[in-house]
């Protein structure tokens, strides 16, 4: 073997190793950008999954808690009215209130449907429509 | 139930026994010859009046700030010497003017707020709100030096938020879990 064709060889080798480390570092280069595309996205999700647990806590808070209200309001004008110890007025006075709290009960469903809505990119606009109108 | 003069209390009920809580917590406050400033957002004054007045409950020392009839209504409630209306339950400015002015128009007396019910507001303003104002009304007791007790029905309440109420207050009483026992 003569020292031109080693000489080649090695430029070569040379030359397939510099390669080599260029593709390794297009690699790396593109598993640590997938690296942190992936940590973003599970910190978004997390994030989410974060707010929409408070919205859920809220929501329960909201429509849950208000019915036992107006289910125990209600409960004490059917005894007012069974036992003759409130005036027309009255009774009339605590209908119209059980109207208002079940109004706005009603309109804090539409808003916790309108949130689920605008965080579902999968729903058609009847969907849509029914939960929010 | 013993209470301190000057101490804040978030009184935990049942959904069924709030109703009675309230007259019970009004009976014991007069009889330790407080003044009473009740924040009703869910029965109205005439109806409050006359459960008092059925439980033979002098008015002469209670008075209301009742955030509901007026907005049942839809018009003015006669005017009423110790009561104050709010158009909305919703609008939490025009309640805190109304609590800092009946609460300022005490001063000097022996007083005590009841706020009846934390629950029954959450219909109308979110828990967050409802925790500013919570912290707003008892930043204005402590100056005043005045009492007061806050109406709740621990069920109802996210744990989160219930933990920031008991912040705001000295002590934190389950009725349902304290013997009966004379006034």
């Amino acid at each position: 073997m003569n020292n031109g064709t080693t000489a080649g060889t090695v430029r070569d080798l040379e030359a397939l190793v510099a390669s080599l480390t260029e593709l390794i570092d297009v690699q790396e280069k593109v598993v640590s950008e997938q690296s942190e595309r992936l940590k973003q996205n599970e910190e978004a999700l997390r994030e989410s999954n974060d707010r929409f647990l408070v919205f859920i806590k809220e929501a329960a808070m909201r429509l849950k808690n208000p019915l036992e209200v107006v289910e125990e309001n209600l409960a004490i004008v059917v005894n007012d009215i069974e036992h003759s110890e409130s005036e027309p007025q009255n009774v009339s006075l605590q209908l119209r209130i059980q109207i208002k709290n079940l109004e706005q009960i009603r309109k804090n469903i539409i808003e916790l449907n309108q949130a689920i809505v605008d965080h579902s990119g999968e729903m058609s606009d009847a969907s849509k429509q029914f939960l929010i109108g | 139930m013993d209470i301190k003069d000057e101490a804040l209390y978030l009184i935990m009920a049942s959904a069924a026994d709030i109703r009675n809580k309230n007259m019970e917590l009004i009976k014991m406050l007069l009889a330790k010859d407080y003044y009473v400033l009740v924040i009703t957002t869910n029965q109205p004054y005439d109806v409050l009046k006359k459960n008092y007045e059925k439980n033979e409950i002098a008015m002469e020392k209670i008075f209301i700030v009742d955030t509901i009839t007026k907005y049942a209504l839809g018009h003015d409630h006669e005017p009423v010497t110790n009561c104050r209306f709010i158009n909305n339950p919703a609008d939490m400015t025009s309640i805190g003017i109304a609590v800092t002015e009946s609460l300022s128009g005490l001063k000097g007396k022996k007083v005590s707020m009841l706020f009846d019910s934390v629950n029954s507001m959450l219909i109308y303003i979110s828990s967050q709100n409802i925790t500013k104002f919570i912290h707003f009304v008892t930043n204005k007791l402590r100056l005043l030096n005045f009492s007061g007790m806050f109406l709740a029905v621990e069920k109802g309440l996210d744990p989160d938020v219930l933990t920031q109420l008991t912040t705001f207050v000295d002590e934190v009483v389950d009725v349902d879990k304290i013997p009966e026992k004379d006034s």
